[in-house]
């Protein structure tokens, strides 16, 4: 029930955001996308923060071996990818004529989306024979 | 690598929340060991067997044939 609240405060919370973007001015496709994408990271953020609040309410461990081992993994796999992201954008920026601060923005939100990915592959699968 | 956690876990009545708490874990490493997704540091192991009174090697079952 109480994931149920928070999955519907998240999901109200993300479409007012959205609303109120978008009846407050005119935007493009870009535009909303970005907006999108940030609302999107605001609501992992919050949801995560309401996690570790109720860990620590139950006083359970925040951090153990496995959640340290999966950020470690997370941390360098999601690097090594993120290089090759790099070479694929510094490639393509000779093609695409994009203001420098754009490019670097979406650079960063390709890290973030190649973190998570990663991040999440690790906590479906795990890590077995290693 | 297989393990028997399910198994004593059941016989000595405990719960996943309740054997995380003994090896001061959180309950996800537990349910993550239980379905073979995670091998634990050696402390891991020697403490969850200290639980169950018995040694590592009776808990952890190590499968030669599948090693690297």
């Amino acid at each position: 029930m109480k994931k149920l609240i928070v999955a519907f405060a998240l999901l109200a919370f993300l479409g007012i955001g959205f609303v109120v973007f978008k009846t407050t001015g005119h935007l493009s496709n870009m535009d909303t996308l970005s907006m999108v994408i940030f609302l999107l990271l605001v609501g992992v953020g919050i949801g995560w923060l309401i996690k570790k609040v109720t860990t620590v309410k139950k006083s359970e461990k925040i951090e153990d071996e496995l959640s340290k081992r999966i950020l470690e993994k997370t941390s360098s796999l999601s690097f090594y990818v993120s290089i090759y992201l790099w070479l694929v954008i510094s490639i393509l920026s000779d093609r695409i004529f994009l203001p420098l601060e754009q490019i670097v923005g979406y650079g960063l939100i390709g890290m973030a989306f190649i973190y998570f990915v990663i991040w999440s592959f690790y906590k479906v699968k795990g890590f077995k024979d290693e | 690598m297989n393990n028997r956690i399910k198994e004593l876990r059941a016989k000595f009545n405990l719960t996943q929340d309740d054997l995380a708490k003994k090896v001061n874990v959180r309950r996800e490493t537990i349910v993550f060991l239980e379905k073979n997704k995670y091998n634990p540091s050696l402390r891991l192991a020697y403490e969850i067997a200290c639980v169950f009174s018995t040694s590592i090697e009776q808990v952890f079952l190590f499968d030669e044939k599948n090693s690297t």
